[in-house]
Order: C-alpha cells, then structure tokens, then sequence
C-alpha cells in the first residue's frame, strides 16, 4: 500500500479506536428500536383483529403503487432508510461534539505529544479527522444500521407470518437493504458537502481553542450576529449562514420527493415511491463557495495546529 | 564520525525573556548528550527547536535538514519521549504497538513484542489502566523498536520509582544502544545517568556553560579534599566551588595540573551532580 494511504488508514482507524460512539451510538439506538419494534409487534399480534389483516392484505393487493416487486422493493427500502436517517441525525450531535474535540484533547492530556512524535504532517492529521467525520463514521454507522435491517426484516417476517400478512417476506428483501444503505449514503454525502463549511469552522476552532472549545465555536458566530443586529439592525450573517443549509438541502432531492417516513392516515398507507436524488444542488455556486470557504477554514486549522502545539509543550 | 546536530546561534524569545540565547554547539553520531541545566534554563526549549515543534532563530542542522521547514523529514529518523505518561489513556497497548507499525516506516513488530514480553505489560489493558512505570516501559518499548538514528529523551523517568528507573537506563543501554545510534537525554536525577553518558551539556540562563566529552571532564576537572588549614593555599588556585565535608574542605578545580593538586590532598573526579552544582552557583562560601 502507498505510504500515505497507509498512514491516512492508520490515522482514521486511531480515531475509530478513541472515537467508539460512531459505532456504538447507533448500535444502542438500533438496540433500544429492536426492543421497541418487539413490543409493538407483540401488541399486534395480541391485539389483531383477523377482518382487519384480510382488509390490509385486499388494500395492498389493489394499490397500484405496490403493484410490482420493485414497488415494493422501494416501500421497504423507504421504510429502512427513514429510520436509518433519523439515527443519523442523532450522529450529527456525535459528529459536531467529536470535531469540537479532536484537535484539543490531545492538547488538554498532552498527549499529543506523542502523536507528533512519529513521522505524521499536520496536514495527514487534519485531513485524517474530516476524513473519519466525513467518511469512516457514517460507513461504520450504516454498517450497523444494515445488520439492524436484517433483525427488524426478520422480526416484521415473523409477526407478519403470526398473524397472516401476505406480504410479509417485505422487509427480508436483500435488495431493499442494499437500496437503503445506498440512499442513507447518498443523503450522508450530500450533506457532508453542504455542511463542509461548518465542519471546517469546528475544526479551526478545535485546533484553536486554549480551552472550552465548544464556546470558541459558538460565541463568536453569536458575537457576530449581534453586533449586527446592533450595529446595522440587520441579520445578513445570520440568514447567510443558515440560508446556506435552507437553500441546498431540499436541492438535493427531486421534485417527486415526498419526505421520509411512512405516513399513514385513514388506513392508507402513503409512501413515498422511493428516494428521488437530485444533483441541482451541485450547481449552485453557494455550495462552492461554501467548500472553498471550508477548504480556507482547514487551511487556517491546519497552521494553528502547528502554533497551538508550540504552546502546548 | 558524523555530524548528527549542528546548531548555530540558535535563540529563542519569549516576550523578552531569550529561553536560548544564541546557542552553538554539535551532536555527534553514537554519542550519548547528557543535557543538563535547572529548571527554566532552556533544555526543553532547545530539544523543541531539534524536533521541530517550536519556532527559533539562527540556524539548526538535525540529519541534514531544517526541523521547522522539514520537520517530516526529520521524524524520520528522530524519537522522542517527551515526558511520562503522554500515551493516551484510552490507548489500548496493542493498538499502540499496531499505530506506530501502520505510520512508523522503521518499526519492527518483532522487536517491540520483545521488549514488551519482557514486562508484564498486558496487550489488551489500555494505557489508562497501567501504572506510571509500566506506560514508560511501553513507550520505551514503542521506541526502541524504531531504527531510528536520533533518540531525544525528555525527563523520560520523571516520577517513576527507582526500580523503574534504573531498568529504564539498563534497557536502553543493553537493548538500544550499539554505538552508531545518538541519545541525547535531559534529567534532574544526573547521578542516575552519568555513567551512560558520552557527552555532557549544561545549559543555564539560555546558554551553554560546558560542553565536553566525559573524557575531558575527567581530565579537566578535579575534586581535592583537604585540611582547612591548607583551604587559603587551595583558594590561591581559584577553584570553581568549595564545599565542607566532614570537617574537611572539598574544593573543585578546572584546568589545574593533577600533580600540583594532588600535593594539596586527596584527588577525586568529580561526580556530574558537583560539577553541575560548581558550575550552576560558582564559588559559595
């Protein structure tokens, strides 16, 4: 293996070992889901009214949207990426807690001297904690997520056997797992690239921070906006800085996007016919200026790293 | 032999405090340096500027390179152990040993099991859960593995009980070092380390006031213990320091023929401690 990468491998999988929340958060959460997904599945195999599943299993076979095995393919991908999509939501606190921390710790326990002590650049260092946000947690989590589809397949199989749902093989469906790995990954990456501005600010301010890195990434942002607004009574920063979330993130899904989730109302059950992508929000020049602004805040992280270090010995 | 440091002028600031003030001096290949100076003198600051980890002025040669501008060149082939206990404590030994293997480009797996099942070290414990000698004896073990051309040791027994710190020495010496390889090590406890020493430095006040071979120390200096009655003959001679000693006067001399001290009294060579203490403080009454 080229050397680089095989340092870079080193460097993310070091943030793995220390980092064990990537993993370990959405495992218990997947965890706490099961037990609930349990109860629930007892609840209606108790409570079930015979009428009401021969009703269920007409209805379906009657909906056009279901009609074929791809439809259906799609429902329960939906279903699977929903859920997956709110852990990871979950792992954004994870994930803006962890960049707080990552160029301070080993500040704080001083223990970075050793990590400097071995042939690493501050670039290599940098990159390799935007590389474990960016890439190595969210393929960790869905890793746990896929194994978690594969129970809650087999748990909806058997109470849907118990109590005489045609379609209860649904959520067995390899393909579906696949699929909503894949659709969590394309929201992951996405949104990597929308947010990449904010990481790279956590990031200077993880590398900056003397102490209490948590307010150096807050306060100044806050301290900006209200001298604003006192100074000019306007919230240009304000609304630029979450203009930027609120004019990319529904570019990134089509027009026929219907939002995640499965929504039931009156007995029927609506879904959305999949994850419907969309590149538009690629061509904006926001986005651009936005990874040109994160690659600028790197830049600075990288240099204080360097500075911070001299301080710290 | 050649030359592994090359320090010119090297000073530096902070605020108006110089922590190096225009410094010169060399490293050798297969020497062993003892740095030594008290606290705040400069030492640190200067192994900082050899391992690239601070900013200085004037010029500084490790292995060929300038650490501030190739400082990833030079980790190369530099270790370093800066003090106890920086390991992480959520460290596991065994991925300590797999981390410095995966970025390390002259680290032998063989030999820091080696060393480690020499200890009772346990691969599965993590750094938070291991004694304070036991993290040193880790780190030495981490270390000693890379062929590295330059060891920098900072306080590296600081804290650590003598048991510890004695085999610390004995490991390095015995295990580590074969004659081509360079140490250069700083410490308060002198008497633990000046019989592995090839060199020594002392550093005050951001200067360097002795840099010599310990075989030149040995011929250099000399420790007379002699009556009081024959103390003013002795002070005639300017020595460096004189202390009491049992009733007897003990007096440190620099550069002063063995044959006429030895008609004073009692000729020693000093031990590092006395002459660091002599060199420190000069004459104290």
């Amino acid at each position: 293996m080229n050397t680089q990468l095989k340092t870079m491998t080193a460097l993310v999988r070091r943030e793995m070992w220390e980092h064990r929340g990537f993993w370990m958060v959405p495992a218990v959460m997947s965890a706490l889901l099961t037990l609930l997904l349990m109860r629930v599945a007892f609840e209606l195999f108790v409570n079930v009214e015979p009428d009401e599943i021969v009703r269920m299993n007409a209805r379906i076979a009657e909906d056009a949207r279901l009609a074929t095995f791809m439809d259906q393919t799609h429902v329960a991908a939906m279903a699977f990426s929903s859920i997956g999509l709110a852990i990871g939501s979950i792992m954004m606190f994870v994930a803006f807690f962890y960049l707080l921390d990552s160029l301070y710790a080993d500040r704080r326990d001083r223990s970075i001297l050793f990590w400097r002590s071995m042939p690493v650049t501050d670039v290599q260092t940098v990159l390799s904690k935007l590389a474990t946000v960016a890439i190595a947690a969210p393929l960790a989590a869905v890793g746990v997520l896929a194994s978690a589809f594969v129970v809650w397949g087999a748990l909806g199989a058997g109470v849907g056997l118990a109590v005489g749902f045609d379609h209860w093989w649904i959520g067995l469906n390899p393909l579906a797992w696949v699929l909503a790995v894949v659709q969590i990954l394309g929201v992951v990456a996405g949104s990597m690239l929308i947010v990449a501005p904010f990481l790279g600010w956590l990031l200077l301010a993880s590398a900056w921070a003397p102490r209490a890195p948590f307010l150096w990434a807050t306060l100044p942002i806050a301290g900006v906006a209200i001298l604003e607004e006192m100074a000019f009574e306007t919230e240009y920063f304000l609304s630029t800085v979450f203009g930027h979330f609120e004019a990319l993130f529904p570019k990134m899904f089509g027009e026929h996007f219907e939002g995640f989730g499965l929504r039931g109302s009156h007995g029927t059950i609506r879904v959305a016919s999949g994850m419907d992508f969309s590149g538009a929000f690629l061509l904006e020049p926001r986005l651009w200026i936005g990874l040109a602004i994160a690659a600028g805040l790197v830049a600075i992280a990288i240099r204080l790293r360097r500075l911070r270090d001299d301080a710290a010995y | 032999m050649s030359t592994l440091i090359k320090a010119t002028g090297l000073t530096k600031r902070y605020g108006d405090k110089a922590a190096l003030d225009g410094v010169s001096f060399e490293v050798q290949a297969g020497q062993i340096v003892g740095l030594i100076g008290p606290n705040g003198a400069g030492k640190t600051t200067a192994l900082k500027a050899i391992l690239g980890l601070t900013g200085f002025d004037g010029e500084l040669s490790v292995l060929g390179n300038d650490p501030r501008l190739a400082r990833h060149a030079v980790m190369q082939d530099v270790c370093f152990i800066a003090d106890v206990a920086v390991l992480p404590r959520w460290l596991k030994v065994e991925q300590a040993v797999r981390f410095v293997g995966d970025v390390h480009p002259r680290f032998d797996h063989a030999k820091a099991e080696a060393f480690l099942a020499k200890t009772e070290i346990r691969r599965g414990s993590k750094v938070g859960e291991l004694s304070k000698g036991m993290v040193t004896q880790l780190h030495l073990a981490l270390v000693m593995a890379i062929d590295a051309k330059l060891l920098v040791l900072d306080e590296p027994t600081l804290g650590l009980d003598i048991l510890y710190r004695k085999a610390f020495y004995e490991t390095l010496l015995s295990d580590y070092f074969d004659g081509s390889r360079t140490i250069i090590v700083t410490t308060h406890q002198v008497e633990e380390i000046e019989r592995i020493l090839t060199h020594l430095m002392f550093i005050n006040h951001g200067r360097i006031v002795l840099d010599a071979s310990m075989e030149d120390v040995a011929s250099r200096y000399a420790e007379v213990l002699t009556t009081p009655a024959r103390a003013d003959e002795a002070r005639a001679l300017k020595p460096l320091h004189e202390r009491d000693v049992f009733g007897k006067k003990l007096f440190l001399f620099e550069g002063i023929g063995r044959d006429r001290l030895r008609e004073l009294g009692e000729l020693h060579t000093p031990s590092v401690a006395d002459l660091f203490v002599a060199k420190m403080k000069g004459v104290t009454a």
